[in-house]
């Protein structure tokens, strides 16, 4: 935020000083205490202190309000008051949103992704460390950094790999969060408060009002959290989760344009945050977002319409499904249905928490305006407006003007419709609920065994695990996503075999791509690399895994719509690989699973040995099939092992292994 | 009602593949019980019991009169029976209306006919009273498809009792039957506050 000085105030600044090693500069003869530095000695390092507002930001645990008179920063402002307040306002809501409290376990150091425990580890021996700031002259220069430093945007790229590495909170639970994710969901939050909060006077006292609520205390606009105290926070927003959905079927190829329109809304609505194109005034805060979900912070509905902020995708036929917390800002939770039960146990029943505390949690979808009656013809594509004759290649069609429109975004790739042979769709899918379950289950896990947790009591630990607050894990676990995507695509692109045939029809939607070939092995190598890929970056979450990998494989001229609603079918936990040859053949795998088939039906003949134990099972039912395999287990030892061992059935082996062999006869004759 | 084999499609358009509700929508069972009992104000839905039912494909080539050709074959998603020798049952509500008491006696069997490829032999089905009943109510995932003006003969007021709609449309032949109109429906994943026979699961109780 500029200030009146037209130097920046950024708020996410007020932890740089957790990414300075203060064992290391005490060693070096430095006193330092804490991870702020508003009470440091300048003369110990022979330099004056900042000068810029963003150093007042180093006061933002002292400055609880705005009434306060001792221990402030020298020529600090009320506008600056306000900021620091404001920003330990957005501090407070982003951990009262995005991360548990309660007993702190021991201190370790790095961050430890509930994933992928071991990433600290990798990346030390790789020579990369937390501290950005371990000698004198270091912290010179992070101090002379707050001085300078312009935008948010110039500290995240400047200390990209510290604010990586760097946990939150250095405690063991605690430190599962990357401080990066933690300031970048704070400056966010703050962002949107001091857009819609206002410095006023009352009888000279300064104060913040948002709201018609007036306040000069961090409490009285929080107010407490659900176990902690009765106080009502004045200041309402909001919390909002929304799955971003499409009513079209996909029917021809440049139907897929629907993804690259719901890409460019879902951009047009990031960028429609910045109020009058000021990336410092934000009117709401998208906090993170995928391809068909986004997550918000709003002002409250009065102030704000989730209509008008999210009115992009609206007007052009996109409809969303979501869920909405509207509540006093320490109320604010990403587990809106265990807070609102939490309420309801203190207070007694619903109506009760109503009369003391603002809390509303809602499940509500917004559409585009919908007429009550739509005269015939029905548009063929979405089956919402009334469409119009469209004639092309001798066929004609209904469709509406926005469908039409949609199509006229262009053909998403030429060269799909110029081949004539097998085709592998491949969709990769995070679904956002199934993240939540898996991400409840790790941090359970990590309070119940990690290293660390040994002195702190059961029922603390069970406190712990009920506290928890996914968002900012989720943030992070995303972002994970994204690059997971890039990786992939860069591992497709790579391989000889591959590189040449693979596609994505709409390039900047990485979760859908096609490759063009005959050969059954070759998309089994990208399923192999997919997964390699997978384990390497989310160990941990692999047996309740949210991400899958879809695989459809027939001829190219089979419709777009039937592998699409084979994509949007519900996701499993744990499923990673859903791979179909549509009305032929489906197998679902995990991740063993899939490595125990590619690695025991490399070798040998099984073929007709699993023809002839389905044929068994159909006829005679499991239990017969099983004593055939017993029977014959000398001869094919491996069908036995991946039927015990790995919890596989015949009839999934079967697909499998017709999956993967290389009989392009079969593969080509049941598609259409 | 009983069923040996039974399509009543998805409006999904111009592919070759056409997919099968599970569910029976208003639009479908009016149309059904007005042609086959002259209901015309008897507001009615089914929906078919999970596990006597399977999705089989039927492939047939339309014949176009005019050229003499066949066309593009099609794929049709239908039900049928899970076992051999079994049939698929479904349950009926309609609306307990005068008219509709008059027109169904207990223990009374009546075929009717509803759904895609009738001439085929589709959708021949067996409808029998069972009983009235007093549903009751709860909130819930809708499980089927309704316009909305069919809603509040089930009590559904779609201004008050609608927590989070799904939209679709059904269609709505005019008197003459030989055109009509699409209206707005209410479609599965609805949450809704209405009779318990027409809801899913239970849903978490949101603030409205």
């Amino acid at each position: 935020m500029k200030t009146s000085n037209q130097k920046p105030y950024i708020a996410e600044l007020h932890d740089i000083g957790k990414l300075a090693d203060t064992e290391a500069l005490k060693k070096a003869g430095l006193e330092i205490s804490g991870h702020t530095y508003h009470n440091f000695d300048f003369k110990q390092l022979g330099i004056p202190p900042p000068i810029s507002p963003s150093w007042w930001g180093q006061w933002s645990d002292s400055i609880k309000s705005l009434v306060a008179v001792s221990g402030l920063p020298s020529g600090i402002t009320d506008e600056g008051r306000a900021y620091v307040m404001l920003t330990k306002i957005a501090d407070t809501i982003a951990a009262c949103v995005s991360r548990p409290w309660g007993e702190k376990g021991e201190d370790t150091e790095g961050v430890r992704p509930l994933w992928r425990p071991n990433f600290y580890n990798e990346m030390r021996q790789r020579g990369r460390s937390w501290a950005a700031f371990s000698t004198p002259d270091e912290l010179k220069t992070m101090f002379d950094f707050i001085d300078r430093c312009e935008s948010p945007q110039e500290f995240f790229e400047g200390y990209r790999d510290n604010l990586l590495l760097t946990a939150e909170d250095k405690s063991v639970p605690f430190n599962c969060i990357p401080l990066g994710t933690h300031l970048d969901l704070t400056g966010r939050i703050f962002r949107v408060l001091c857009h819609w909060s206002e410095l006023v006077y009352q009888n000279s006292n300064a104060l913040l009002e948002y709201d018609g609520q007036r306040i000069a205390a961090v409490i009285q606009a929080a107010g407490n959290r659900a176990t902690d105290g009765e106080n009502r926070g004045k200041w309402v927003f909001r919390l909002v989760a929304c799955h971003i959905r499409f009513p079209q079927s996909l029917v021809r190829l440049q139907d897929l344009n629907v993804l690259r329109l719901r890409r460019q809304k879902i951009e047009e609505i990031i960028q429609n945050q910045k109020v009058d194109g000021d990336a410092e005034r934000q009117a709401y805060a998208v906090l993170f977002h995928t391809d068909d979900y986004l997550c918000l912070f709003l002002p409250k509905e009065t102030q704000l319409p989730l209509k008008q902020a999210m009115a992009p995708l609206t007007a052009e036929g996109f409809w969303l499904d979501y869920e909405e917390l509207e509540a006093e800002l320490n109320l604010l939770t990403s587990t809106g249905a265990g807070t609102r039960q939490q309420l309801v146990d203190r207070y007694g029943n619903r109506e009760r928490v109503r009369e003391r505390r603002y809390f509303e949690l809602r499940h509500r979808s917004l559409w585009p305006e919908l007429a009550e009656e739509v005269k015939t013809p029905l548009c063929d594509i979405c089956q919402q407006r009334q469409g119009e004759l469209h004639l092309k290649n001798q066929v004609s069609e209904w469709l509406c003007p926005m469908c039409s429109k949609m199509r006229n975004l262009g053909e998403p790739v030429r060269a799909l419709s110029e081949w004539s042979e097998s085709a592998v769709w491949l969709k990769v899918s995070l679904d956002q609920v199934l993240l939540l379950e898996c991400l409840e289950r790790l941090f359970g896990n990590y309070v119940d065994n990690g290293s660390g947790m040994a002195n702190v009591a059961e029922n603390d630990r069970e406190a712990l695990k009920e506290a928890f607050r996914p968002l900012a894990a989720q943030t992070e676990f995303v972002q994970q996503y994204h690059e997971l995507l890039d990786a992939f695509q860069a591992s497709l692109h790579s391989m000889n075999s591959i590189r040449d045939t693979v596609l994505y029809p709409i390039p900047e939607y990485k979760e859908l791509a096609v490759i063009l070939t005959d050969q059954t092995e070759i998309p089994f190598l990208a399923l192999d690399s997919f997964l390699k890929l997978l384990i390497e970056r989310f160990p941990e979450c692999l047996e309740d895994c949210p991400i899958r990998l879809s695989a459809s494989v027939s001829n190219i001229k089979f419709p777009y719509h039937a592998h699409w609603q084979f994509f949007e079918e519900q996701q499993e936990a744990g499923v990673i690989f859903d791979i179909q040859q549509p009305r032929v053949r489906r197998t679902k795998l995990r991740a063993q699973q899939f490595q125990a088939l590619r690695k025991m039906l490399k070798r040998g003949k099984f073929s007709h040995f699993l023809h002839r134990l389905a044929a068994v099972e159909s006829e005679a039912g499991e239990l017969m099939s099983m004593i055939e395999a017993l029977n014959r287990r000398q001869e094919f030892p491996q069908i036995q092992a991946l039927m015990k061992d790995y919890g596989l059935t015949f009839s999934q082996i079967l697909d499998f292994h017709r999956l993967t062999e290389t009989d392009k006869r079969e593969s080509t004759a049941h598609a259409q | 009602m009983t069923t040996q084999a039974i399509a009543i499609g998805e409006r999904v358009k111009r592919g070759v593949f056409r997919p099968c509700l599970e569910t029976i929508p208003t639009s479908t069972i009016i149309g059904c019980l007005r042609e086959h009992f002259g209901l015309e104000g008897a507001v009615a839905i089914g929906f078919f019991d999970s596990g006597t039912y399977q999705k089989r494909l039927f492939t047939y080539a339309p014949f176009d009169s005019v050229i003499g050709t066949a066309k593009l074959p099609l794929t049709l998603e239908y039900l049928a029976p899970q076992k051999v020798g079994k049939e698929i049952t479904a349950q009926v509500y309609v609306t307990a209306t005068p008219e509709a008491r008059s027109s169904f006696a207990k223990g009374e069997v009546r075929v009717v006919a509803m759904g895609a490829l009738r001439s085929k032999g589709f959708g021949r089905c067996q409808l029998q009273f069972v009983e009235e009943v007093q549903p009751g109510r709860k909130v819930g995932y809708l499980r089927g498809s309704l316009r909305e003006t069919d809603a509040p003969a089930f009590g559904i007021d779609p201004e008050r009792d609608v927590v989070r709609p799904v939209y679709g449309y059904l269609f709505r032949p005019d008197s003459y039957h030989i055109g009509g109109r699409y209206e707005r429906a209410l479609t599965a994943g609805t949450i809704l506050d209405g009779p318990d026979f027409l809801m899913d699961e239970e849903a978490y109780p949101y603030d409205r």
